[in-house]
């Protein structure tokens, strides 16, 4: 569309010159143009009008032009700029987003790792990773088709924490059985996995943006 | 038709599935037994037209543990979409849908 417009303009212009070259030059080329446009410049006044026509035509003519132009350009400048405004909502809320993933990792890690001190810390965990999750959904919640998610990237995000609020050892055993239990390796790994698909789509999201 | 406003009449934090999580309140257990105990039967699925509406209106958070053991309980007894056809939710945000349907497409994670 860019070029049609830029080929279109080049025409015009080209057009518009080959237009002000014949009629400067078309009194001169007396026997050949004659017969089509009929020129009888016999006197010196009869050729300044005639020039003097033709320099007022071009003059409304580039005139016009101009304004043409300078409204063309107004509309794809804020064309542009809407777009731009566009790209940088999008790039801002994936950031937050990625923020907030990395926040909601970090406290589901202090469970997982078995890194809390007792069943007062385990409890705050827990609803630590349960509001920092909720501002997750309500980034998505909020979207408003500027990130335009589809339903399967919903769905791997979403996945993560229905794993983590869905699993027993991670949100409700007493902190001594989530320190007992054998099997943190397996849960560790299954919920690694979960993340890293979330972050790889938020990734790809990103990538979107400018392409 | 039965219209539940979930948010005044019951809680507008859906997050524990059971008295073992969080604060052990306004759990799914409750809500399910208090509001869905109709359902809670092989015969109450012979036929898929909603019967009861659940108003999300206020609802700021459903959990996917909650979301699990109110409705993905039913699966026992019809597929998802005659759950969800049953089931009928209004004023439920994309996501709070999405975690719902998740969760009826995992199916119901039995408590011991």
């Amino acid at each position: 569309m860019k070029r049609r417009y830029s080929y279109s303009l080049g025409l015009l212009a080209i057009l518009v010159a080959c237009l002000a070259i014949f009629f400067i030059f078309s009194p001169l080329t007396y026997r050949t143009w004659n017969e089509l446009i009929h020129h009888d410049l016999r006197t010196y006044a009869e050729a300044r009008n005639y020039y003097n026509a033709i320099s007022s035509a071009y003059s409304i003519l580039t005139t016009t032009a101009g304004i043409l132009l300078g409204l063309y350009y107004f509309v794809r400048k804020n064309r542009i700029d809407t777009a731009n405004r566009l790209k940088e909502r999008r790039t801002k809320r994936i950031e937050v987003l990625h923020e907030q993933l990395n926040n909601y990792d970090s406290i589901v890690d202090e469970i997982i790792s078995q890194q809390v001190n007792d069943q007062e810390d385990l409890d705050r965990c827990r609803r630590k990773a349960e509001r920092a999750f909720e501002l997750i959904t309500a980034i998505l919640d909020a979207d408003g088709c500027v990130l335009d998610w589809s339903d399967k990237e919903l769905e791997t995000i979403l996945a993560v924490d229905a794993y983590v609020n869905n699993h027993p050892i991670i949100m409700e055993v007493t902190h001594d059985s989530l320190n007992e239990y054998k099997d943190i390796e397996i849960v560790r790994s299954e919920y690694i996995d979960l993340l890293q698909e979330a972050r790889k789509v938020c990734l790809e999201k990103a990538d979107s943006i400018y392409t | 038709m039965n219209v539940i406003k979930i948010a005044e009449q019951f809680y507008h934090r859906l997050a524990n599935r059971d008295s073992r999580q969080g604060d052990g309140r306004h759990t799914a257990v409750e809500f399910r037994e208090k509001y869905l105990s109709g359902l809670n039967s092989k015969e109450a699925w012979n036929d898929s037209t909603c019967s009861i509406i659940l108003d999300f209106e206020g609802v700021r958070k459903i959990g996917p543990s909650f979301a699990n053991e109110a409705f993905a309980y039913f699966t026992q007894y019809a597929d998802p979409e005659t759950v969800l056809g049953k089931i009928c939710l209004k004023n439920a945000s994309t996501v709070q849908t999405k975690i719902i349907q998740m969760e009826l497409e995992t199916g119901y994670r039995r408590r011991t």
